[in-house]
């Protein structure tokens, strides 16, 4: 039997190798969280996603599920310079961004000097987030899309990779400072955690009451982080598929054609293009993780929630009825088609 | 990077592959468009029907024999369902499924994560990547399996609902329009023998009546109905505006009053648009007069009258033109607005009033002198604080109507409150007065708690020594005291007592054990 065209002609073996370093490299990060953070295997693996995928995470949770936890756990399997901002409402944007520090020279008189604020890090922790003002909020702005810092007449690149895991509380809204919807849209997930199940309570009572610590070693690099990256931006996207991610994130946008009646009368602004950027890019990193070398639309619709439900502002009307956004990002999937035609 | 022949082998083999779901696709949107064809053809019938039926129907009420007979209709019918059934079908015919339409479809049959879509769009590309070379090879892989799968499409079930509604409608239609053909006989073949039929049964009255009409001779009533139409709408433009409403009401009760409701049907319409005579004279007595007054039932009606007799009869009697007063001359757009009010009160009291105006001066003249006429009285001027110009009659002050009237004080700024500008109650009650009794305390009658007395005890005693210690524990607080006290005897000073027993633990500043015979333990 002849072997059929694709076979002669398509050469697949680097494809195959880079999606098989890919897969690798993410276990093994995994594994090393799961020694200390217990259960929430879907949450593990959205956050290594968006880690990957050069994104932001947004994780909220009531208090005592292990956000911080997993954040610094994750720091700790990288060998990356990690920096933890605890954010309160006294912390101004100088405080994390840094500011000019008058130094005296060595042969006498002064200088003003830049000092470096905790942003000037690859893996940034920012609890509490929304105890901060929106003002020191606002100061990530230019750092989560960017990259970058500025002070005064000076711009500092931060070093890649660049990571920003913040974690909010939704329970404690007085005293609060919900984020902005500018920096809500830099996110690309959020996530919530959850309560975990009755099983890994008992694995966490027994890895956080015992005598044994377990130790987190670092199993990758930043240059590693980096070449996981690219990987995930070489994988390959159909017309139809990007299509589909288009008119889902056009279905969130209230007026548009392809949005349903619930989200015409709950919502009043929808997911920006960032949305259908973050779906493309979470979309890369199932296809690797599932063995494929093309975004599929099922890929697109497992993603959609973390990645669309930060960027859906409720109307009054959908306030005042407590629509959840999450049925609104669902009514939108169910309200788009696959195909093209 | 493929190379160019690869690339088109590489879009045969997809193409091949492909084809038997293609086809299955192609049949599958035949049945579709032939399910459509069939509901369209009869709905496309049934519109030709009605319009059939619409247009019998315009010529049976312009009394006119309808050109189009039946042979025709029913070739129109069978026209009308082909060309819907072309029109649905050929486009169907010519429209092969697409490949990329295929393979979606394909993909949704087999959940196989668009992999054969997602091929097909990467090789139709001209430059590829290792990751789009892997995934075009994995759909080709994908494919190889499934393409004997049939793609997911699903067919609209036939219509059949609408398909019968749309055969229902149109046999209605046509059972309708045949209805009227047999009775009007407006079909050109038919119409000759179907007439006298439909004349003996008095259908055709209005076409009768109307050539009747022609026939007749023009009277003078016709000479004198383009003065009467002349005039219509001067009269109407000066009772309409001040008119009230109830009697515009009667007014165009009047005018169209008279007729019967087997008058009223269309064709009597239409004849009345070129009205006979007694329908201008109707006009001319339809006026507010007669619901009141009313017309004496054995009055003849004036037939002839001109254009001008009608509209000094319109104002005579009309109430607006009497005024307040009644049987005034002013026109009615002059008048007032209480005059209007007055105008529908002074219909029913005109006559009343004269009599009591004529009563009156009888009897003054009977008393021998002119007296104030009572009639001519004011009422007081209204002072109520509230909104002047209402409805009902006038402001009784000077000179009729007031504006709304001004007061001071917060009561004019809320309009329509009523709010007194007094308080009640007392005035100025000042502070509250309290009474207080001054009584002796006086015990109060039941048992009474007697003082006990205290132990007796001589004035030198201290409270201290009340409390005995018991022998068994003398030893010990002695023991205890002089361990307590020791540091005193020790001081540099020498200002302790001496007499007291050394204690080799207060040197160390230990607490002393207590013994069990109650002194302390070396």
């Amino acid at each position: 039997m002849n072997r059929p065209a694709s076979e002669r002609t398509l050469d697949t073996r680097e494809a195959a190798q880079q999606a098989a370093r890919f897969r690798e490299v993410f276990d093994r990060l995994k594994k090393e969280i799961h020694k200390v953070f217990v259960g929430h295997d879907d949450l593990v693996e959205s956050v290594l996603a968006v880690l990957l995928s050069d994104g932001h995470v947004l994780l909220e949770g009531v208090p005592g599920l292990g956000k911080t936890l997993l954040a610094r756990t994750l720091a700790g399997a990288l060998q990356l310079q990690f920096s933890r901002i605890q954010f309160t409402p006294d912390l101004m944007p100088a405080d994390i961004v840094g500011t000019m520090v008058l130094h005296e020279k060595e042969g006498g008189g002064h200088e003003l000097r830049f000092s470096e604020g905790p942003l000037v890090a690859n893996f940034i922790l920012a609890d509490e987030i929304n105890r901060a003002t929106p003002k020191t909020q606002s100061a990530l702005l230019e750092a989560m899309q960017e990259r970058q810092i500025s002070v005064s007449r000076r711009t500092l690149r931060l070093p890649e990779p660049f990571i920003v895991i913040a974690t909010q509380n939704p329970i404690e809204q007085e005293g609060t400072y919900p984020l902005p919807e500018a920096q809500l849209d830099r996110f690309l997930v959020k996530l919530l955690v959850g309560y975990p199940t009755e099983r890994d309570y008992h694995d966490i009572l027994e890895r956080t009451t015992g005598t044994a610590t377990p130790t987190i070693e670092p199993v990758s690099s930043g240059e590693e982080i980096l070449a996981m990256r690219r990987i995930v931006r070489s994988v390959a996207v159909s017309e139809q598929v990007s299509g589909y991610a288009i008119r889902l994130v056009m279905a969130t946008q209230p007026g548009s054609p392809h949005a349903p009646a619930a989200v015409n009368n709950a919502v009043a602004l929808g997911s920006s293009p960032r949305g259908a950027q973050g779906l493309l890019l979470m979309g890369k990193v199932r296809a690797l993780l599932g063995g494929r070398y093309a975004v599929s639309c099922q890929d697109i619709r497992d993603v959609a929630l973390p990645v669309l439900r930060h960027r859906i502002l409720l109307s009054f009307e959908g306030q005042s009825e407590r629509v959840n956004p999450d049925d609104l990002v669902r009514a939108a999937i169910g309200s788009v088609s696959e195909l093209t035609g | 990077m493929t190379e160019p022949a690869d690339h088109a082998t590489i879009l045969r083999e997809f193409e091949e592959l492909l084809d038997p779901a293609r086809a299955h696709l192609y049949r599958t949107a035949l049945r579709e468009a032939v399910h459509t064809a069939i509901t369209r053809a009869m709905m496309a019938s049934a519109c030709l029907a009605a319009a059939y039926c619409a247009i019998r129907l315009a010529y049976r009420i312009a009394a006119t024999p309808t050109p189009m007979g039946w042979k025709p209709y029913v070739g129109m019918l069978a026209a009308a369902a082909l060309v819907a059934v072309a029109a649905t079908l050929i486009p169907a015919v010519r429209r092969r499924p697409e490949l990329g339409e295929t393979a979606e479809r394909l993909d949704l049959a087999c959940n196989d994560h668009n992999r054969v879509a997602t091929a097909l769009c990467l090789a139709r590309q001209e430059r590829t990547t290792p990751f789009a070379r892997a995934a075009i090879r994995d759909g080709l892989t994908c494919l190889h399996m499934i393409k004997d799968t049939p793609p997911r499409r699903r067919l609209r079930p036939f219509d059949a609902g609408r398909t019968f509604r749309a055969i229902a409608l149109c046999v209605a239609f046509t059972a309708v329009a045949f209805l009227m053909g047999d009775a009007t006989g407006s079909v050109a073949a038919d119409g000759a023998r179907d007439r006298p039929a439909a004349a003996a049964a008095g259908v055709l009255r209005p076409a009768q009546d109307r050539s009747d009409r022609r026939s007749e001779p023009s009277g003078p009533a016709d000479r004198s109905r383009p003065a009467a139409v002349a005039a219509r709408p001067s009269s109407h433009g000066q009772s309409a505006g001040p008119l009230p409403a109830g009697v515009r009401n009667e007014a165009a009760t009047g005018r169209a009053g008279g007729r019967t409701g087997a008058e009223a049907s269309p064709s009597r319409q239409s004849a009345s648009a070129r009205s006979d005579p007694t329908d201008a004279s109707a006009m001319a007595h339809a006026t507010p007069q007669d619901p009141t007054k009313g017309s004496p039932p054995g009055r003849p009606r004036e037939s002839h009258v001109t254009g001008g007799q009608k509209q000094e009869q319109a104002e005579e009697s009309s109430p607006v033109g009497q005024g307040a007063a009644g049987g005034g001359t002013m026109s009615a757009v002059r008048h007032t607005w209480s005059q209007r009010e007055q105008a529908v009160e002074g219909i029913r009291q005109d006559d009343q009033s004269d009599e009591q105006t004529e009563n009156e001066s009888e009897s003054n003249t009977q008393r021998g002198g002119v007296q104030p006429s009572l009639k001519d009285r004011n009422e007081a001027p209204n002072r109520d604080l509230g909104i002047s110009g209402e409805e009902g009659p006038p402001g009784a002050g000077r000179g009729g109507p007031t504006p709304p009237k001004k007061a001071r004080g917060t009561a004019s700024l809320v309009l329509g409150v009523p709010i007194p500008d007094f308080v009640k109650g007392r005035v100025g009650p000042g502070l509250t007065k309290i009474n207080q009794e001054r009584v002796e305390p006086s015990p109060m009658p039941g048992d009474v708690a007697k003082p006990a007395d205290a132990a007796v005890r001589s004035s030198g005693e201290s409270p201290g020594r009340r409390f005995e210690i018991p022998a068994a524990f003398a030893s010990i607080v002695r023991g205890y005291l002089i361990a307590l006290h020791s540091s005193d005897r020790n001081a540099p000073d020498g200002s302790g007592p001496t007499d007291a027993v050394p204690n080799a633990s207060s040197q160390t500043g230990e607490t002393p054990a207590i013994g069990k015979e109650g002194g302390l333990q070396p």
